[in-house]
């Protein structure tokens, strides 16, 4: 069962070596080709060591193994490890499963582009990063996988290097995870220090001689870096920008890797966070300041892609929500479902901008639905999971967190419910403000000019990039039959051993009360955005302009952190750079100590001309007379 | 067998030769070669010969100038056969740059290569301190010739800022090395065993001062930018990769174990620098107009912190500098080499007269990537493995400086990130698009190749470095880490 796998995790690697080496003597379609079907055959592993190690018994489900010693100095000793329990097979086959339609969508997407076999190389990487990361049994692999995702997405968000906006917005990921990286570390540090250890088993075993303070700060230096790679407050500036990739690479970092990373953490760290129980608050109540926030600023969003990459960071704080309130199942669960209709939602986008010639602005769309049937009913399928509407897969997967705030019944869990709530209303508007936008009303006139012969002539897309659209249509639809309250118990008992210290799990009775009250607050959502945005009216743009104009105009520059973080960080670090570097190096370090010297000395009527005639010459003479004389000197003084 | 006396003939005697003879171009370029790869040989031979314990090995102890009690002295432990084959790697790569790139006047400039090797080499591996004092004063004199002969336009304000300061240091270290060596007990002995203990606070600093201009330490790093940026592209790697190591190599296995008091009682002092160092040299690094001025200030920003690691005076300190110091010279030779072959293609490192590379060059575009990501620590690298050590070493000092340092590894990511972008994104320049440089290959790629290689080799598996220099890091700090009560 490990051997499979050591070969899912070492088998993207060998797409990219191989992409990289021979990538040349491949025909183009070919790379496409040979990447996916890499994906396939990790995939097919990763499903069967998840078979292999459902059919053990409960006690023995976790199993861990080293490759090799990675890195040591004295004491500290890191592995190559693999750790392998029921979550790593959950995650290994999202990855993987999800990973391998987004490769075979790109098949379609990517053909014509000059570049395909580097994107290939780029996107397999992308999943061995992640797969490095959920695999390990130590914390300082899960920091190189960690890295090693922040680099594949730098890579991929800058794929179209030409682009000055794309290489920016690579940038600005790359700086704002390495952030979360530095976070990261510090906490292994810490943890290292007060424990001894860096690996999960060590940690596990010992968490609790930690004091509250120490397990709280340490938990706190992981959460900066969970929050950093998921996206979430303060720290989701990246997210939007990340846009500027290719819209495969935007479906890979929200569904299957990157995003849902910082989850992952929480709920493998568990054992330790289950002693930070005040860190476990402030992770609910960022989770649902974000879920509120990202929910409202997608509702004034124009371009198609950062609708949905604003669902995406209100989805990803609702899993934050769901492992804050220790129901770790809950959180893993809707990030299961998650992958699904968010790789659909943005695979149908891809085939939308694909029909419309590279167009993003939803004001260019509108009226789709007669010409893109397949992918209107794909996307709505789409639409109403992310909704969280009764029985799509995204209703029982939020459901379950929020009843589990119900459950907890606390001030944390009823902010968490009220707040998830809340933000389901949003979710229902921003999504079909997204779907009438661009599949319903009239055509635009840029759509009715360029849609209708592309598609005439090609369909809504080749059948590579329409059949993962079916598929996971499929999935969204009908994941969540996986865990129906009172009836089906996959998720909850599949996961359940994760947690030595046990999960919160609200009763049937609960979860039927949430999913009644969510569907419904879905639904409204829905009525309201039909209601503003099923016909061309002027009734949104009177609520912007008019009385809700300053909330509206916060929203559009997505609540001006971006302004923030420019006016608190950037340009302070680059005016200390430039000042320290024109004014106070230059003078003190690199004028005073030569030619201030030498102009100092002239000002007495000395001069350095012999020193600058023949310099070298000069200093080898001073150096052997030095030389001879302290020879000399030594010859006298030993006799 | 192959002592450590004849891996440091060899180079030498080669030099003298190429030196005398006026060898054609390519024929004195291929005996250069030549010599360096068998030397390279040897010292892999010498690498499966190791034993990785805590103390010397090899040893070579003859009476050299015996009246005064000079003895030719040398013998090397973990830590210096490390510095030892990263010299001889980056030496032989210089030399195929230098062989590829066809400067005028050659055989000297291979011979004074070859040269500088030899003295490096002698630097490592001196056991007595007259023996030490030669190669670090000797080494500077075939770099300043290389320098001011076939340096760029102002190589000579750039040599003279060089003697400046390292005639200065040296001077001082002279001045302790004799103090030291006249009054050991029983006669003059310069041998560094002999010297352990002895010294007071003055010559402590004079050898600090001189290793410290060396490595560059801030704040006296003034004369790197302008050596840096003057120097032919395989002078400025070798000057980056192993000449400034030889500072920073005899912090941690000359002064450290020769004065354990102060170096525990003035700890504070470096590391103190080495932060400041690390902090200033990569702010400066993001705000530099061109790719050498980049890698300058990020020398001297990773430098510092090797210090910082020195004095830490522990076992992650020790073991992450040493690691560190091989793959920052690995690093900054290889984007030496990168940014000369640029100069060399569009006739400027000026990032406002590049960008847009990375199109239809996908060498280039994939050593300048992955040099990069070394270069910023990306988790995974051989050099995040180094940075993890030092910045855990200096958490378990002061949580708070573990901190500091880890948020310097922000800014390299700024500073690299840009380097990359301006090089290799966006479009091209005017210059660039007229100019239409080739890809990287053949002669320059082979040169720069074998740097990338042994990175990521290292990258694989640290541990494999780390195993076998941990017991001689570990012996070199252990009686300073004792005074502290370590």
């Amino acid at each position: 069962m490990t051997e499979l796998v050591w070969i899912t995790l070492a088998l993207p690697l060998v797409g990219v070596a191989l992409l990289a080496l021979f990538g040349n003597n491949l025909p183009a379609r070919g790379a496409g080709l040979f990447a996916s079907l890499i994906m396939l055959a990790a995939f097919v592993t990763a499903a069967v060591a998840l078979i292999l190690l459902a059919n053990r018994p409960e006690d023995q489900r976790q199993v861990t193994e080293t490759a090799w010693t990675w890195l040591s100095a004295g004491d500290f000793r890191v592995g190559f490890d693999i750790w392998f329990d029921e979550l790593t097979a959950l995650m290994l086959v999202i990855v993987t499963g999800v990973g391998f339609l987004i490769h075979v969508f790109s098949i379609g997407y990517m053909k014509g582009d000059l570049q395909e076999r580097r994107f290939f190389a780029y996107m397999n990487m992308f999943v061995f990063s992640m797969l490095v990361l959920v695999v390990s049994g130590n914390l300082v692999q899960l920091l190189i996988g960690w890295g090693l995702v922040g680099l594949s997405s730098y890579l991929l968000i800058g794929f179209w290097h030409h682009k000055t906006s794309a290489v920016k917005a690579a940038k600005k990921a790359f700086i704002i995870n390495a952030i979360g990286d530095v976070g990261l570390a510090v906490g292994i540090f810490l943890l290292f220090v007060d424990l001894g250890t860096v690996s999960y088993s060590g940690v596990f075993a010992s968490a609790d001689t930690l004091s509250e303070t120490q397990a709280s700060i340490a938990c706190l230096l992981l959460l900066v870096g969970a929050l950093a790679k998921s996206a979430q407050i303060p720290l989701h500036t990246w997210l939007p920008d990340a846009m500027e990739g290719p819209t495969p690479v935007s479906a890979l970092i929200h569904a299957a890797t990157m995003v849902t990373a910082g989850v992952y953490l929480i709920a493998r760290m568990n054992p330790l966070f289950f002693y930070a129980p005040k860190v476990l608050d402030l992770i609910v109540i960022i989770g649902v300041i974000g879920l509120l926030m990202a929910g409202a600023i997608a509702i004034v969003q124009t371009d198609i892609k950062r609708i949905i990459a604003f669902s995406t960071m209100s989805q990803i704080a609702y899993m934050f929500v769901g492992v804050g309130l220790s129901a770790y199942w809950a959180g893993i669960f809707h990030l299961f479902t998650h992958a699904f209709f968010k790789a659909l939602l943005f695979m149908g986008a891809g085939l939308v901008i694909h029909a419309l010639n590279g167009e993003q602005d939803t004001r260019n769309m509108g009226g789709l639905r007669k010409l893109m049937p397949k992918t209107y009913f794909c996307f709505l399928i789409g639409g109403l999971a992310l909704t969280g509407i009764f029985p799509f897969s995204g209703g029982f997967s939020k459901d379950a967190i929020l009843s589990a705030g119900l459950h907890v019944d606390s001030t944390i869990g009823w902010i968490a419910y009220g707040g998830g709530l809340v933000g389901a209303l949003m979710t229902g508007i921003y999504t079909f403000r997204l779907i009438f936008l661009v599949f319903h009303r009239r055509l635009s006139p840029y759509a009715e000019k360029v849609a209708p012969p592309l598609i005439k002539h090609h369909g809504e897309g080749p059948r590579s990039m329409l059949w993962p659209v079916y598929i996971l249509a499929l999935g969204a639809a009908f994941l969540g039959l996986l865990q129906i309250p009172g009836l089906t118990h996959v998720m909850s008992s599949w996961l359940e051993p994760i947690s030595p210290n046990g999960m919160i799990e609200a009763t049937a009775g609960q979860e039927w009360l949430t999913t009644l009250i969510g569907s419904l607050v879905g639904v409204v959502g829905i009525i309201i955005a039909a209601h503003l945005y099923l016909h061309e009216s002027d009734a949104p743009d009177r609520i912007r302009l008019g009385r809700g104009r300053l909330i509206a105009r916060a929203l559009e520059r997505r609540c001006y952190w971006d302004d923030l973080y420019e006016w608190m960080f950037e340009r302070p670090t680059q005016w200390t750079a430039s000042f320290l570097n024109r004014d106070v190096d230059a003078t003190a370090f690199r004028w005073l100590p030569t030619d201030g010297i030498g102009t100092i000395t002239a000002f007495f009527g000395r001069s350095v001309v012999v020193l600058q005639n023949g310099i070298v010459r000069s200093y080898a003479l001073v150096f052997a007379v030095g030389i001879a004389g302290f020879l000399l000197y030594l010859l006298v003084r030993g006799t | 067998m192959i002592t450590i006396s004849t891996l440091i003939a060899v180079p030498a005697i080669a030099a003298v030769v190429l030196l005398v003879i006026p060898f054609a171009r390519q024929a004195a370029g291929y005996l250069a070669l030549l010599v360096s790869l068998a030397v390279l040989g040897g010292v892999i031979g010498f690498i499966y010969r190791f034993e990785p314990v805590a103390g010397y090995q090899f040893s070579d102890n003859i009476s050299w100038i015996a009246p005064l009690g000079v003895r030719w002295h040398v013998a090397v432990n973990g830590v210096s056969l490390a510095m030892i084959a990263v010299t001889a790697l980056i030496t032989t790569c210089a030399l195929g740059f230098a062989l590829w790139a066809k400067r005028d006047r050659s055989h000297a400039s291979f011979a004074l290569i070859l040269m500088t090797e030899a003295f490096l080499f002698l630097v490592f591996a001196a056991r007595d301190l007259f023996a030490f004092y030669v190669g670090f004063e000797g080494m500077l004199i075939p770099l300043l010739v290389l320098l001011v002969v076939w340096g760029g336009p102002s190589r000579k304000v750039a040599t003279l800022q060089v003697i400046a300061y390292t005639a200065f240091g040296t001077l001082l270290m002279l001045l302790a090395i004799l103090y030291l060596g006249l009054t050991a007990p029983g006669g003059p002995n310069f041998d560094m065993e002999a010297a352990i203990g002895r010294g007071n606070d003055w010559v402590f600093f004079a050898f600090a001062i001189a290793f410290a201009i060396k490595s560059p330490l801030f704040p006296l790093h003034g004369w790197v930018l302008p050596a840096y940026r003057q120097a032919s592209p395989e002078v400025a790697a070798v000057l980056s990769g192993v000449a400034s190591k030889a500072g920073a190599f005899a912090f941690l296995a000359v002064l450290v174990p020769l004065f354990p008091a102060q170096s525990e009682q003035y700890a504070w002092l470096f590391i103190a620098l080495g932060t400041i160092g690390f902090l200033w040299g990569s702010l400066l690094a993001f705000r530099q107009p061109d790719g050498r001025g980049v890698v300058a200030y990020s020398s001297i920003a990773q430098m510092s912190f090797i210090v910082l690691g020195i004095f830490l005076l522990s076992d992650r300190g020790a073991t992450g500098a040493t690691f560190q110091m091989v793959n920052h010279a690995l690093v900054s030779a290889a984007l030496f080499l990168v940014v000369g072959w640029l100069e060399t293609q569009v006739g400027s490192g000026y990032f406002a007269q590049l960008g847009g590379l990375a199109r239809r060059r996908p060498v280039l575009a994939t050593v300048s990537m992955v040099l990069g990501m070394a270069a910023l620590a990306v988790p995974g690298s051989s050099v995040f493995a180094s940075e993890f050590l030092i910045m855990l070493g200096a958490f378990e000092s002061h949580w708070w400086l573990g901190a500091i340092v880890a948020l310097g590894a922000v800014l390299a990511a700024m500073y690299m990130l840009r380097w990359i972008s301006a090089i290799l994104h966006d479009r091209e320049s005017a210059l660039a698009g007229t100019l239409n440089p080739p890809d990287l290959k053949q002669g320059a790629l082979m040169a720069i190749l074998p740097l990338v290689l042994v990175l990521i080799g290292l990258s694989i598996a640290p541990a494999q470095f780390t195993d076998r220099v941990d017991a001689s890091a570990h012996a070199l700090i252990s009686a300073a880490a004792k005074e502290a009560g370590r």
